[in-house]
């Protein structure tokens, strides 16, 4: 059986396709999709797109478009503000990371480690 | 200073620091003579108590004191860099590294990062050079916390105490912490002291906006007193340094022995996740007020003498002395947290992965613990000594050791991740970048010809970032030409 690790509750087996990734059987289907990945290009697509991902939630957490204008709302510069904003959108973003993605990306496989 | 209200504000600070002792001895009763125990608490830390220690051992007097001081001088787009080093880059890291070396630690027991780069990449020489870089390195940072608490001594007392004496008893306070505590004690008063912090600031700033008369009150003084305040950048603050330091820093601060440790004792995944989703919003509660703090202080026009600190200076500008001393105790209270854990790390570093690889016999009749509060001992009092010279502000002597630090980020990575990885490349690249450094800290730029060497930037961003570039290159592309690599099975 496999347990969702955030959620707790059994992943669907029934039919064609599991919604949950499995992590720790070697081949995966992606969610919806017809075209089936080794595991091995897969992983290193979706880690890509969040390594992406995180160079995107970096950069802009620093609203660089501000640079040198002096906008204020209330006690704060509009730039802490929008520094405030945005880690509630980066947490929004971690959270769903950690649901799904956490075991996926970055399981150590026990007997013959992460081979690259 | 008035001689009774010194006594108050210094009962109260030595009054926080006994309730911490308390809780210290509390935990050295539950834990055991081993060494999981004592340096990693049984590998069984819970969230609540992994995210506040690691926070609170995050937060020193480079966060309290130096912050403040530089909001105050240059203004507030250091919150942005703090964030998005500490909410978002160093949360990054918590999973790509720290996550990684659970793991490793789950399955195979390892302590420190040394023991588990020498294992798997069989080489007790790698093992010995990270700790000892990592040890060198811990040097100014426990040094810039006994600095900050001197400063901020003489700011609570008005000078009734000197830095000396302040430095000199936080000293001594904190050799006995860590030599009774351990890492159980330490969470456990992490957590306290986490927990008074964001209180405590979040008081402290509605002191401040009443004084001023009012949330609105404030953003006016702001944009009469401090217009250059409000407009992103300018100064110090260009976009090179503002990515540049937030980079260094979070790469850095993996590798500091008290964070790197804490990678290990995660009680479970779902404990690593919960810390890894709180990060963004623990920043912003604790850095928004804390450095704003500074930023406001200056709006509101109060001076602060060099050398001082902004938050007891301009608290005490607008707020009564036992309260001043109460924030204070609990900035004190975040730098012993982190102190503590530098000390504790530090000391499992050179028991373990220095004097217990070099004989069989290395402890001797003393046994580990006892060699290892000795090296405690005189690592902090060495330490001490530095802290006399005093040779630079907080953030400077702080960012000097963290772009140390951030030179092993890449190449331990790497291994980490890459099984080619050669124990040999990694020592290389390891050495040639801390050399790198060195050079560039303590030989100043020189012109050779139409160029700069030993510059501090170049092309404008930070030279330490071009030494993780070259630890990283050197790594990989020794691994792929040491002969050596394909026959290890280890992994």
């Amino acid at each position: 059986m496999c347990l969702n690790a955030w959620q707790r509750r059994p992943c669907r087996t029934e039919g064609k396709m599991s919604s949950q990734v499995q992590y720790e059987e070697k081949d995966t289907y992606i969610e919806g999709d017809e075209q089936y990945y080794s595991t091995m290009q897969w992983k290193l697509m979706q880690r890509v797109r969040w390594v992406v991902i995180g160079v995107i939630l970096v950069g802009a957490s620093i609203p660089w478009w501000l640079w040198q204008d002096p906008l204020r709302w209330g006690p704060l510069p509009v730039y802490v503000w929008y520094h405030i904003g945005w880690m509630v959108v980066v947490t929004v973003v971690f959270i769903h990371f950690a649901r799904r993605w956490w075991e996926p990306l970055g399981t150590v496989d026990a007997t013959r480690g992460d081979a690259d | 200073m008035p001689h009774g209200a010194m006594l108050t504000e210094l009962a109260i600070v030595t009054g926080y620091l006994l309730i911490t002792l308390v809780i210290g001895v509390a935990a050295f009763r539950v834990t055991d003579r081993g060494a999981v125990s004592y340096y990693l608490a049984d590998r069984s830390l819970g969230t609540l108590v992994l995210v506040f220690t690691t926070f609170a051992t995050l937060l020193s007097a480079f966060t309290f004191f130096g912050g403040p001081n530089l909001t105050f001088a240059a203004g507030p787009e250091w919150i942005l860099v703090m964030g998005v080093m500490d909410g978002v880059l160093f949360a990054i890291l918590w999973y790509i590294m720290g996550y990684r070396q659970w793991q490793f630690g789950q399955q195979e027991g390892y302590v420190t990062i040394g023991e588990l780069l020498g294992d798997q990449l069989g080489s007790v020489g790698l093992r010995r050079l990270i700790a000892g870089v990592s040890i060198v390195w811990l040097f100014p940072y426990v040094m810039l916390q006994q600095m900050g608490a001197g400063e901020a001594i003489v700011g609570l007392t008005g000078g009734g105490v000197p830095y000396w004496m302040g430095a000199f008893g936080i000293t001594i306070f904190m050799i006995g912490y860590v030599a009774v505590a351990g890492m159980r004690g330490v969470a456990w008063t992490d957590t306290l002291q986490g927990i008074v912090m964001l209180g405590v600031v979040w008081i402290a700033v509605g002191v401040v906006v009443q004084a001023a008369g009012g949330i609105g009150a404030l953003g006016t003084a702001m944009a009469v007193e401090t217009p250059r305040f409000l407009a992103l950048g300018g100064g110090v603050y260009t976009p090179q340094w503002m990515i540049g330091t937030a980079v260094t820093i979070a790469f850095g601060v993996t590798m500091f022995p008290q964070i790197n440790q804490r990678f290990f004792v995660a009680r479970n995944v779902r404990t690593l996740k919960r810390s890894f989703v709180i990060w963004p919003v623990m920043v912003v509660l604790l850095f928004v007020p804390a450095f704003m703090f500074g930023a406001w202080g200056a709006a509101l026009g109060v001076t602060v003498p060099p050398g001082e600190n902004v938050i007891a200076v301009v608290l005490s500008a607008v707020a009564p002395g036992w309260f001043v001393a109460v924030v204070i105790a609990g900035a004190l209270a975040a730098m012993m947290s982190s102190s503590d854990s530098m000390l504790l790390s530090g000391a499992s570093y050179f028991t373990r992965d220095l004097m217990a690889t070099s004989r069989a016999d290395a402890f001797g009749r003393l046994g580990e613990a006892w060699v290892g509060r000795i090296g405690v001992m005189i690592f902090a009092l060495a330490a001490f000594g530095g802290s006399l010279l005093r040779p630079g502000t907080l953030i400077t002597v702080g960012d000097t050791a963290f772009g140390g630090f951030a030179q092993l980020t890449l190449p331990v990575l790497i291994a980490l991740y890459w099984r080619r990885t050669s124990a040999r490349a990694v020592i290389v690249a390891v050495v040639l970048t801390q050399l790198w450094y060195l050079g560039h800290v303590f030989i100043g730029p020189i012109s050779v010809g139409p160029m700069s060497v030993f510059a501090a930037t170049y092309l404008g961003w930070d030279f330490a970032l071009y030494g993780m570039l070259i630890g990283a290159m050197i790594t990989v592309i020794g691994s792929v030409i040491d002969p050596v690599v394909g026959h290890l099975d280890r992994r």
